[in-house]
């Protein structure tokens, strides 16, 4: 059996892209929560601080720990990417070990 | 030099069976550390002991609200905190849950360091400066934005432990 080096890319190609869809929206969904908690997070610290419910003080230490909470909540995201960059790159060389295989 | 050339000649061959070894060994890309179920459920386990810490602390009135009456709890959960920070230590290629677990295990200390140092402030003789409300010892405004901060780095800490559950499951639905 031949290897046709066309196809096969083409085929792994299709992999990535049928992998990467199924765990996107995975991804958009968790970032939009992260942006609108974060959103809800800074209104509701400024509305706080407004009714005088928080010092000064205690606002610069809340959004200190809302800075580190949104670090937290992206390195999840990073989490998400990796995982899907890997398993991308997996069903991509699977089509690979595959056609091989065949070819042989 | 026919030796030579016949050796050359195997080159590719080689290489091939290399490759297909390689390839039907399971030679996979790994970016994450493995899903571990036994983690997955100690974070929901210690996000709901925190949800409960900080239920409790605003159902009691603000002069019950004493460093004392809350140190035992605030004890049992950062030792559960910690022990989320080693046990994702223990895995590599896991440097996001690690930094979100401890960044987790840093602000329950900053809470509970603020929370004893108001109280030592509360009980303070009647005309020092430095005296402050009971109102002041863990305020209602920031229970709730410390309950919620809480919740959402244990959703962090979630997330990025079922994203690696996807990679497994992948994994086994190729019989790996």
């Amino acid at each position: 059996m031949s290897f046709d080096i066309e196809a096969v890319l083409g085929d792994m190609l299709t992999a990535v892209k049928d992998s990467v869809d199924v765990d996107w929206d995975d991804v958009k969904g968790y970032a939009k929560q992260v942006f609108e908690n974060e959103k809800e997070a800074l209104a509701e610290l400024a509305e706080q601080r407004l009714r005088g419910e928080i010092t000064e003080e205690e606002l610069k230490s809340e959004l200190d720990d809302e800075k580190d909470t949104v670090e937290a909540e992206l390195k999840a995201i990073q989490v998400m990417t990796k995982a899907m960059a890997q398993r991308a790159a997996n069903a991509a060389m699977d089509v690979l070990s595959k056609a091989i295989k065949a070819a042989l | 030099m026919k030796s030579h050339m016949l050796h050359l000649s195997k080159a590719p061959f080689f290489i091939g069976v290399m490759l297909i070894l390689m390839l039907s060994q399971g030679c996979s890309i790994k970016l994450v550390a493995d899903y571990d179920a036994k983690i997955a459920q100690e974070i929901i386990n210690v996000a709901k002991q925190v949800d409960k810490f900080y239920g409790e602390l605003l159902e009691t009135t603000y002069s019950d609200r004493s460093y004392d009456a809350f140190k035992e709890k605030y004890i049992a959960i950062e030792v559960n905190i910690r022990a989320l920070v080693v046990q994702n230590k223990a895995r590599p290629l896991n440097d996001e849950s690690i930094s979100i677990a401890e960044t987790t295990l840093e602000k329950w200390l900053k809470y509970k360091d603020k929370h004893r140092e108001n109280w030592a402030k509360y009980q303070l003789p009647d005309g020092d400066s430095n005296k402050i409300e009971a109102k002041d010892i863990y305020k209602d405004t920031l229970a709730k934005n410390h309950r919620k901060r809480f919740t959402r780095l244990f959703i962090a800490m979630s997330v990025a432990e079922e994203a690696k559950k996807m990679k497994s499951e992948e994994a086994e639905n190729k019989g790996e």
